[in-house]
């Protein structure tokens, strides 16, 4: 006789679900350790994120034991350091990202977030100094990630910080030349993060957040990739909506355990639930990411035409699903294409099927910009500048939060492979079509006047 | 003053049994307090906890249910909780975390033995076990709620578990409660069964 409970069919299509959360993030307002005295500053901020922080690791042990759901990685952030370090000189700031580091070093914890600026109107004398700061900062630090919110829609984009901010990468990658120039890649050039959102690489704990938040992102890959591959077996012709929602639901299984997980350990930090990010995003698992899902999708190689339009669909998908399952859900979500940690990207993009103009191009189908790819060591500022401006240009318009991270790889060209600690996968460096025909255009400076 | 028992009943699965059953308890005065009901192949069985008047004999519950239930070839059986010793109750203080296992896989001896052994060196309390196996397939689905102590590493847990039934394909899975409710019920977070409490 068949079992027919509810309990009994539910748990049937429950079972084997690969549930995980990919980050849990602990926000830490600092904006009162503001001190003249840097040393003051310093050991206030120290003080501060291990207190606050110290049983962030050992809480995402218990509730990952407690729920069977594995925590893949631990972010701290902070309040913007531009705003908490008014007045300092670059140096002062080398010495404040150090104490980040160490602090999040004594936590065990992976990446430390809030070396940040806002600069989409204008520079204060401190962002300045901060932007001044990071090649020392980032090439002297491990853990620490460093941002520049470069524009919004509302208030147009700051081309003079893109400008400089070009510079300042050329001058990072340059001083750690030893290591293919990779602190390059600890710095994020942001647009639209208007809530100083804590998901985008580098990001800080925002206005408008209380003095300890936990938020956390959803590894929503893995589940829909089970869910395809579930279907596939079912019916490997389905139409796409019902392939759509497939991912729908697969979504809002991810979302729904990642908001458990992180109200859980909110409420064991004694801190507030902030919200749910339901980015796809590569995590260190092979076969872990967006790129993996493609072929499910019936889409054999990432960057082959319909790429886009399955993109769309993912997004649009992972959306709805994440919209219904939770009101902590941001709307924010986004698909990260992180060509150097993702081997499927990688392969695609050494294979020659994924050109940079085709990831430049991803931004306008729910990409999060350029991210983590590898370009040539004599690539100019002003061309870096550009590439940057365009992925600014696109978010702006799209009224959609954008990160864009690049690698000046010194003394590479075109084609090269370059490796790095810590990351999963070999690189090759991307051509850039029409290098330094812009020039003359970033040169003009100013600004990029808002979006009607 | 109502005394309390506890019934068990096996009897052939037939339309009305329940129905008798209900007669018989009620005709001796008994009250239902807690109930589990379940049909295993052509057989009815059913585990009742109930409160009866003070004097009423025991022999005599047996008896009368047994007779009443005589068509459906009912075994009654009862037991007088105040007899036994008690060496867990329910009420322990100890905090438990329920979970849901569940295994499947092709048919083999031992599996639940196996199961069962390791459950029970870490302290973890079986509360429900359902189970069957496909006769088409001759494979196996079985899914048991368990309480474990508070510190129990879960995804140690069902690593161990997997590792060991890796060979025979056969899969496991382990769920909180609550990760399984947030997934199973609409509601948002924090209006249904998944918030703790």
């Amino acid at each position: 006789m068949e079992h027919s409970t509810s309990f009994f069919s539910a748990l049937q299509q429950l079972r084997q679900l690969p549930l995980d959360v990919r980050t849990i993030t602990l926000g830490i307002n600092v904006a009162d350790c503001h001190d003249r005295s840097l040393h003051v500053l310093c050991e206030s901020l120290y003080q501060r994120i291990v207190t606050k922080g110290a049983k962030l690791a050992a809480v995402c042990g218990e509730v990952s034991s407690l729920f069977g759901v594995p925590i893949l990685q631990r972010r701290l952030c902070v309040t913007p350091i531009d705003r908490v370090a008014q007045g300092k000189n670059a140096d002062d700031f080398v010495n404040i990202a150090r104490t980040l580091d160490g602090a999040a070093a004594n936590l065990h914890i992976d990446r430390i977030g809030g070396f940040a600026a806002d600069v989409q109107h204008g520079m204060t004398s401190s962002s300045k100094q901060l932007i001044a700061s990071l090649p020392a900062a980032l090439s002297q630090t491990e853990r620490v990630r460093a941002a520049v919110h470069v524009g919004t829609t509302e208030s147009g984009v700051n081309m003079e910080a893109i400008s400089l901010l070009a510079h300042t990468l050329l001058a990072t990658s340059a001083a750690t030349a030893h290591r293919n120039g990779d602190a390059s890649a600890k710095l994020a050039i942001l647009a639209n993060d208007s809530t100083g959102h804590p998901h985008l690489t580098g990001a800080c704990l925002g206005d408008g957040w209380g003095d300890l938040v936990v938020h956390v992102g959803v590894g929503a890959a893995a589940i829909i990739q089970h869910a395809l591959q579930q279907q596939r077996r079912e019916n490997p012709n389905a139409p796409l909506h019902e392939l759509a929602a497939t991912i729908q639901t697969a979504a809002f299984q991810a979302t729904r355990t990642a908001e458990l997980v992180g109200r859980e350990v909110a409420t064991r930090l004694g801190a507030d639930f902030g919200s749910v990010d339901v980015t796809l995003a590569p995590t260190l698992r092979p076969h872990d990411s967006v790129v993996d899902l493609l072929p499910l999708m019936g889409i054999d190689r990432v960057g082959a035409p319909g790429t886009a339009t399955a993109l769309v669909l993912l997004l649009n998908a992972i959306r709805a699903g994440s919209a219904f399952a939770s009101c902590a859900a941001g709307a924010y979500s986004r698909i990260m294409l992180s060509v150097l940690e993702d081997a499927g990207l990688s392969e695609a993009t050494q294979s020659g099927t994924l050109t940079f103009d085709q990831l430049c191009m991803a931004a306008n189908a729910g990409s999060s910009g350029l991210d983590l790819i590898c370009l040539a060591g004599d690539t100019d500022a002003a061309t870096l500048a550009a590439i940057i401006s365009d992925q600014v240009s696109f978010a702006v318009l799209n009224r959609r939060p954008c990160a864009v991270r690049l690698i000046p790889v010194p003394g590479k060209q075109a084609g090269d492979a370059v490796s790095y600690s810590g990351m999963k996968n070999d690189a090759v460096i991307l051509p850039v079509r029409g290098a330094g025909l812009a020039t003359k255009f970033i040169e003009r400076g100013g600004r990029l006047p808002p979006v009607r | 003053m109502a005394k309390q028992y506890i019934l068990t009943v096996l009897a052939s699965n037939r339309t009305g049994i329940l129905a008798a059953l209900a007669n018989a308890l009620d005709e001796l005065g008994g009250n239902t307090l807690d109930v589990s009901q379940a049909v295993i192949r052509q057989f009815f069985t059913m585990i009742v906890a109930a409160e009866f008047p003070e004097n009423r004999d025991p022999d005599v519950i047996v008896d009368h249910i047994r007779a009443v239930c005589r068509p459906y070839g009912a075994e009654v059986s009862l037991k007088d909780p105040s007899d036994e010793e008690v060496f867990e109750s329910a009420d322990d203080p100890v905090e438990k975390q329920r979970y849901v296992l569940t295994i499947a896989g092709p048919d083999r001896p031992g599996v639940l033995r196996f199961i069962a052994h390791r459950l029970a060196q870490h302290g973890i309390d079986l509360v429900d076990l359902q189970g069957q196996r496909r006769e088409e397939d001759r494979t196996f689905l079985f899914s048991m709620e368990l309480d474990a102590p508070l510190g129990i590493d879960s995804l140690q847990l069902r690593r161990e578990l997997e590792i060991e039934f890796m060979s025979d394909s056969i899969t496991v899975s382990l769920q909180h409660r609550r990760v399984l409710a947030a997934l199973a019920h609409p509601e948002p977070m924090g209006f249904n069964v998944a918030s703790p409490g």
